[in-house]
């Protein structure tokens, strides 16, 4: 993969050097007066010379900012292309492995792993460019001087085109599980809206909504999928889905074309900045949804009777997390899950935040069952139903979403 | 006044020092058109805002300067007038009556 984060450091400290430089010349200025000049002409000098430092100061600002951003940029890249070479050597082991005498099969299963975390991480990382350019040009945009704007948003942006796609195939709907555990969240940040497709994916009214509102387009190979703006339907034609997004058993899906529909409703910018369920289900189901709040480790907890009552009227919950760590994006947590003979087995998982899970149940004690939207098979839970205690669900989740009824 | 506007022209000497030069553009260095093509337009619009600030600071430095050479003729005029005014009392006190008799008004 190209890029050079060495390179990229060399700019960004040519762009520091240039915004100290002008610093220095707006603190100079600022020292520069003619006491003893009084009238018009005076002030007028003065008014001029007030927003020549604010012009000198933002000649500082801006290329320092930019700066910033290309040297986190840097960052990114290098620990990306870090990450991904530690997958391709693992790659590589496995496919030693595999071809040996006698071939190890074994290792079939970390080679399609491997194959998908690579994807991810190419994805990620031409993420981190898109968002880093991104931050550039809303630098120069924002820019109040007037002595020079860009157009903004440039021609073009932002640039999801430069993404890859994989294309939509016509047998989607009828080869579609509309199980929720099949589906997987690939490197786009929308868990909120796979949580809330997998919430509405545990009930038979929440499939027929989810397949009457997609029709394949014979003519066109594509699908038209129905989403709703304040109630208003809206129709989005989509034919390729987010390579390294989301995906139903390691294939494109159902979860796939709402992904794509969604882009195309939000702008991938929006899509991938994370969201709300109670903002989402309206725009998948047309209906009002509601939204439930609680502040996160406080000693009154969730009253749970209301979310019990969403639950009785068949409407489906998301559950969001916030930050959960002080020093990082997940905690370990005790949590138990169900056995092929429906009893209690303890374990471990790592809860993250700020993340969103779809609520599959609430039990007397108030302890919540929830799966991640990153499917089966995830370094987090495993994937599957997992019982989150009440305390556990007190302390870490602050937000559920309800569906309304659908 | 003098010393201002020479400051604010030594400023924009500053200024065009540190204008931002060549910087490392291209996919090969980051990684992806859509970053080296928005590197590259604000590369460009911080050059072009920073010589145009630099030329603002100059212009008020210039402007200055035609101010203090302004006062300074208006000084210089002045000058001469009170010279010319002084010149002029100076010659009539040394007579008592005017024109054809007539008395010097007092």
């Amino acid at each position: 993969m190209s890029g050079d984060p060495g390179a990229i450091r060399t700019a960004a400290a040519a762009m520091r050097a240039s915004g100290n430089g002008a610093f220095g010349a707006a603190r100079t200025l600022q020292t520069l007066d003619v006491e003893s000049w009084n009238g018009w002409a005076a002030n007028a000098f003065r008014n001029r010379k007030a927003a020549i430092v604010a012009d000198v100061g933002q000649q500082g600002t801006d290329p320092i900012a930019a700066a910033g951003i290309l040297d986190g940029w840097a960052n990114q890249m290098a620990d990306a292309d870090a990450a991904i070479a530690a997958v391709q050597d693992r790659m590589r082991a496995s496919w030693g492995a595999l071809v040996a005498l006698p071939p190890d099969l074994s290792v079939l299963p970390d080679l399609a792993r491997a194959q998908r975390e690579l994807a991810t991480l190419r994805f990620l990382r031409e993420r981190g460019a898109i968002y880093a350019a991104d931050q550039l040009y809303e630098l120069v945009a924002g820019d109040t001087s007037g002595l020079f704007r860009l157009t903004w948003p440039p021609d073009g942006w932002p640039p999801p085109a430069s993404l890859q796609t994989v294309p939509l195939t016509s047998t989607i709907l009828d080869d579609a599980s509309f199980d929720p555990l099949d589906v997987s969240q690939g490197g786009i940040g929308d868990c909120y809206m796979l949580a809330s497709l997998m919430a509405l994916m545990q009930t038979d009214e929440g499939d027929q909504l989810l397949r009457d509102n997609i029709k394949w387009d014979p003519d066109l190979n594509g699908y038209w999928v129905t989403l709703y703006d304040h109630g208003d339907p809206v129709r989005y034609f989509v034919d390729h889905a987010q390579a390294g997004g989301a995906t139903e058993n390691g294939s494109a899906g159902i979860a796939s074309i709402y992904e794509a529909a969604l882009n195309e409703h939000l702008t991938f910018n929006d899509l991938t900045n994370g969201g709300w369920p109670d903002d989402t289900f309206p725009i998948i189901t047309g209906q009002e949804a509601s939204e439930f709040t609680h502040s996160t480790g406080s000693d009154q907890g969730w009253d749970m009777d209301p979310l019990r009552d969403q639950l009785a009227d068949g409407n489906q919950l998301v559950a969001s997390t916030g930050s959960v760590s002080g020093s990082g994006d997940s905690v370990r947590i005790a949590i138990n899950r169900l056995d092929a003979r429906g009893a209690h087995v303890p374990g471990m998982v790592d809860l993250y935040g700020p993340h969103s899970y779809t609520v599959s149940g609430i039990e007397a004690d108030g302890s919540v069952w929830v799966m991640n939207p990153w499917g089966t098979g995830n370094y987090a839970d495993g994937g599957g139903p997992f019982l989150v205690s009440a305390a556990d669900f007190n302390l870490y989740f602050g937000n559920v979403g309800s569906s309304g009824s659908t | 006044m003098q010393a201002t506007a020479d400051g604010f022209q030594a400023i924009a000497e500053d200024l065009r020092a540190c204008l931002l030069g060549t910087i490392p553009s291209g996919v090969d260095v980051y990684g992806y058109p859509v970053l080296a093509d928005a590197v590259d337009r604000l590369a460009e619009a911080l050059r072009t805002r920073h010589t145009a600030v630099a030329d603002a600071t100059e212009t008020v430095g210039d402007l200055l300067e035609a101010c203090r050479w302004g006062y300074q003729k208006v000084d210089e005029a002045a000058a001469v007038l009170m010279e010319a005014r002084l010149r002029v009392m100076d010659a009539m006190s040394q007579s008592t009556t005017g024109p054809a008799g007539q008395a010097r008004p007092v």
